[in-house]
């Protein structure tokens, strides 16, 4: 990413240190589009309704939090993996 | 007809120029042009263009039979080919009045015109306005600023795109994207405040049509209301030039994209 005068002069400034910044934004911006356009093209429309179903069948057993139930279609490999995570309310023992 | 998008997400990051620019140099390269304002509520691009004295009727207008589409189209006066056509948006009706069909069927009149290109001006966001400006686009201009908000909504105007637009519904070939970098600032980007255009290239992924360098003659332009591609000798019209050149398929290498130290630089690699 170094430019010629930076690769000259190093990173350092003659007057003070100045941050690069640059390279936190391309940084924050790499993690950012990965995940967003994750959840654009691994997203099908059937998602909303699972995750409704799911939530459904959960509260019979567990009182849960509508809002903690988080579903995503990742790639990993060549398989894609379903995950699933749901929080359960503190005092809830998973074991029971 | 070719329709291109020319779209963004976020405001303020110069579509309007851009469009405004574009149309104006496919005109002087001897197309026939219309450059349409789909900023219903809040058009601009009339001013930018110089011609918003002359604006009788708009897009609404023709879409809902009120006027016809000649008596709608003006005619630019900054190009001596006289092949560059404004459709302004209308200022005081709703929204909703801009439909899909009447859309297509501006579009469609405008193709058994003659015209070569439709450029579309989107308006900011990613409502109505901006999804009619894209829906009928076989290519798109995503004007993006170096900088992390106007990357990210570029990303998802890439995603509406691809989703939204005519040939994504209808599964034919995908629009064509193109990046095209505008604000740049070499002098920010040497010194690590501005994100590289090679960087915001990697993060989109779509290929780079040009980089227009922030500069003061945008302004000295848009106060005058002529299309900054007619500031012969700036910097932005040469950029704005060589952008149309490789959307017309040259092969450019870019311009004012590194940041010459005065003095130093010239000697390092012998001027110039």
């Amino acid at each position: 990413m170094g430019t010629l005068l930076s690769r000259l002069f190093g990173e350092k400034k003659l007057f003070g240190e100045k941050k690069r910044t640059s390279e936190i934004a391309v940084q924050r911006l790499g993690i950012l589009i990965a995940h967003e356009r994750n959840n654009r093209t691994t997203r099908p429309d059937y998602m909303p309704e699972l995750q409704r179903e799911l939530l459904t069948v959960i509260a019979k057993y567990i009182e849960i939090d509508l809002d903690k139930i988080d579903i995503q279609l990742e790639k990993q490999g060549d398989c894609d993996v379903l995950k699933v995570d749901i929080i359960l309310p503190e005092g809830q023992d998973a074991g029971q | 007809m070719r329709v291109i998008v020319v779209t963004s997400g976020k405001g303020g990051v110069g579509k309007t120029t851009t469009s405004a620019a574009f149309a104006s140099g496919l005109a002087m390269r001897g197309f026939k042009t219309a450059v349409i304002d789909f900023d219903v509520g809040l058009r601009n691009l009339d001013l930018i263009m110089g011609c918003e004295r002359r604006v009788v009727y708009d897009i609404i207008n023709v879409i809902n039979d009120e006027a016809k589409l000649t008596q709608a189209l003006i005619k630019d006066k900054h190009c001596e080919s006289e092949n560059l056509y404004v459709l302004p948006a209308s200022q005081t009706r709703d929204k909703n009045a801009l439909t899909e069909s009447g859309v297509e069927f501006v579009l469609s009149e405008l193709e058994h015109m003659g015209f070569d290109y439709a450029v579309c001006d989107s308006p900011a966001g990613i409502e109505h306005g901006a999804v009619m400006a894209l829906t009928f686009a076989d290519e798109a201009i995503i004007t993006t600023n170096p900088e992390v908000s106007s990357v990210r909504d570029s990303d998802r105007i890439l995603g509406i795109l691809q989703s939204k637009s005519r040939r994504a519904l209808n599964g034919s070939e995908p629009v064509k994207e193109h990046l095209l970098l505008t604000r740049y600032s070499p002098k920010r980007v040497e010194e690590g405040e501005m994100i590289t255009y090679k960087d915001v290239q990697e993060l989109l992924r779509i290929p780079l049509l040009g980089v227009i360098p922030e500069s003061e003659s945008v302004l000295q332009a848009s106060n005058q209301g002529i299309p900054t591609i007619h500031l012969k000798g700036s910097d932005v019209a040469e950029a704005y030039t060589d952008m149309v050149a490789r959307f017309l398929g040259e092969k450019l290498p870019l311009r004012f994209v590194t940041y010459e130290k005065p003095g130093f630089i010239k000697r390092l690699l012998g001027g110039k």
